[in-house]
């Protein structure tokens, strides 16, 4: 089955002055699919986020979000992408849950009777419903991302950027997050996110991209890499291309 | 332009949940600025000079009850002379009145001894010398009512406007800075801490109308503040036994000027919250942006503390063209009644388009991911 392509990078690249935090980095991202970007800390994985999301520009190269060029239309590029990071929920703590999603909702065009509907939805799902009227700042960890997360998805987006979304998340909360990325996945979304945490990747999917030192060293599914490297160990692997370097 | 007034609003409402906010723009404002001069007043009151005179036994009664009469806070002791020399060497007495008398017994000469640095000395002279003189008209059968009154006329002059501009500048300097500082600060380089500013910056609107959205929300703040602050001001005034301000010189000023100089703080309003806001996008953290606002707050300052220094009731021109000192220019000129419609014409182009550029060069700064990220 023909599938269309969801986000395509071609010759993708970010330097800042003599430092290149991503080089010539090509992928395409098909619609419905759930890939693992890995790498170590510096590997220039955030960086890519920050360029998918258009939050940054490219040194060189093109990104396509749903077939439109994100330099060329980054607003209608945007209305498409949710983001989500797992280190600061990006939420404002004097806001409530339910203010802060309503909040984001508005600018991507979401009135006021949708954007309430889905709140309530996504929170019975979450088990968020009992802390929407909490102020942020006085939610737990776990459900401070489970805000975060509804505020990703209230646009309904084509395509979720996690980047690192289990990080400081209790083993309940991470085992929730993964259900929860399979049945977005189930219902057709596209999904790119990054990860430390091997066992989610192995849980999660069987496609990675793996980054390292700025470039791109790895595009392909696990299966694949196992029989590449005659091991069905994903950390030994990844342990030797660390250790090892990347030939450039 | 609604998303713009939507980001505005969650500003303000962010604001008004902040405690330390409330405290900065709202209730000092409020609370503080009567509180002061309400004490200042009280002060002033109970200050009274308390000025104790010693008196010879030998003055006579009636003479001692005119002149404890004679003044508010004049305070008569009987003592003698070494007593009294002893008591003014220590300061603890202002003046001595003895009497020098003739050989039968009868006053010769009153003897006024009070010591030359006396800040009290005309004071008191001029009410013992009055009441003496009474006394003499008195014994001389002659009613001090027939004498013809002096009467004081002061010659008039320029209206003392000093306080009342002195207060009015000042104010109108600070209170838009320290109103707007919170939000301002918290509005980006709040957000940059906290990093809430990658989900802004992710969201699907030009970074432009996020800052200008933001600025939109920190004048509101401004707006307030200085609304509070100002009617604070001038609503203690008449509750004050000395007001600094004369609200009748104000209201006599007509209402042309009075909404010109408004019109004048609002464009002024857009300016400090302009810099405000470009302090706060320049600033990676909430400390330094508090940092860079000190030197922001002298600037302004200045203009309040070089107009003071003019005299004359027309300032000289090329202050109407500095914007922020221009504001403090026109109020100058609006209490001397000498304001004239170009200087308040002039002092509104330099600060609108001051403010249009300010705005544009933060909406600029704003979309640049080396401030912001």
């Amino acid at each position: 089955m023909a599938q269309n392509i969801a986000i395509q990078t071609a010759g993708l690249s970010k330097h800042y002055g003599s430092t290149k935090a991503l080089q010539n980095i090509d992928i395409s991202i098909h619609s419905g699919e759930l890939i693992a970007l890995l790498g170590e800390n510096g590997a220039g994985k955030s960086t890519l986020f920050q360029l998918l999301t258009g939050l940054i520009t490219p040194t060189s190269g093109s990104i396509q979000i749903g077939g439109q060029d994100l330099s060329q239309n980054p607003i209608a590029c945007k209305k498409r992408i949710g983001l989500l990071f797992g280190n600061d929920s990006g939420l404002y703590h004097r806001l409530t849950a339910y203010e802060n999603v309503l909040y984001f909702a508005k600018f991507y065009e979401v009135t006021d009777s949708v954007a309430r509907r889905r709140i309530d939805e996504w929170a019975e799902q979450l088990l968020l419903t009992p802390h929407l009227h909490k102020k942020a700042g006085d939610l737990s960890k776990g459900n401070l991302q489970k805000t975060a997360i509804l505020r990703t998805l209230i646009h309904n987006p084509d395509y979720l950027l996690f980047d690192e979304p289990t990080t400081g998340l209790d083993i309940a909360a991470s085992l929730a997050f993964q259900d929860l990325v399979k049945s977005l996945q189930q219902s057709g979304k596209t999904i790119l996110f990054s990860t430390h945490i091997l066992e989610e990747v192995t849980h999660l999917t069987d496609k990675i991209i793996t980054l390292s030192q700025g470039k791109m060293i790895y595009n392909g599914t696990i299966p694949s890499l196992y029989q590449e490297f005659q091991t069905d160990s994903l950390r030994d692997i990844l342990r030797s291309w660390i250790q090892g370097g990347v030939s450039s | 332009m609604k998303l713009m007034w939507h980001i505005a609003k969650k500003e303000l409402m962010e604001q008004f949940r902040d405690k330390r906010t409330l405290w900065m723009s709202i209730l000092i404002p409020l609370l503080l600025i009567p509180g002061i001069f309400l004490l200042m007043d009280r002060m002033q009151s109970s200050d009274e000079p308390k000025i104790e005179i010693g008196v010879s036994s030998q003055v006579p009664v009636d003479l001692q009850s005119a002149i404890q009469k004679s003044a508010v806070g004049f305070k008569l002791k009987t003592m003698a002379p070494e007593e009294a020399k002893k008591l003014m060497k220590q300061g603890d007495l202002t003046a001595y009145l003895g009497v020098g008398l003739d050989q039968s017994g009868s006053p010769k000469e009153w003897i006024l001894d009070i010591p030359d640095d006396s800040g009290y000395k005309t004071v008191i002279q001029s009410h013992i010398d009055q009441q003496l003189l009474q006394q003499y008209l008195i014994q001389k059968n002659i009613s001090p009512s027939e004498l013809p009154k002096l009467k004081i006329k002061l010659a008039e002059g320029a209206p003392n406007i000093f306080s009342g501009f002195y207060l009015i500048s000042l104010l109108i300097g600070i209170a838009p800075l320290t109103g707007g500082m919170m939000i301002a600060i918290d509005s980006i380089a709040g957000e940059k801490e906290r990093r809430t500013i990658v989900s802004l910056l992710g969201l699907p609107i030009e970074a432009w109308k996020l800052w200008v959205g933001k600025w939109i929300g920190v004048t509101g703040m401004i707006m307030v503040t200085t609304l509070i602050s100002v009617g604070s001001l001038l609503g203690i005034q008449p509750y004050l036994s000395k007001p600094a301000i004369q609200l009748d010189q104000l209201t006599s000023i007509g209402a042309i000027p009075l909404a010109g100089f408004a019109l004048c703080i609002l464009f002024y309003v857009l300016v400090i919250s302009a810099l405000l806001l470009i302090t706060s996008t320049f600033a990676r953290s909430f400390k330094e942006a508090q940092n860079y606002l000190s030197p922001l707050m002298m600037l302004v300052m200045a203009g309040t503390f070089v107009i003071v220094q003019q005299t004359g009731s027309q300032l000289p021109n090329y202050l109407f063209w500095i914007p922020v000192w221009n504001v403090h220019a026109v109020l100058y000129e609006i209490l001397h009644q000498s304001a004239g419609l170009s200087d308040i014409l002039i002092t509104f182009a330099s600060c609108s388009v001051l403010s249009l550029g300010l705005v544009g060069y933060g909406a600029y700064l704003f979309q640049k991911p080396k401030y912001m990220l």
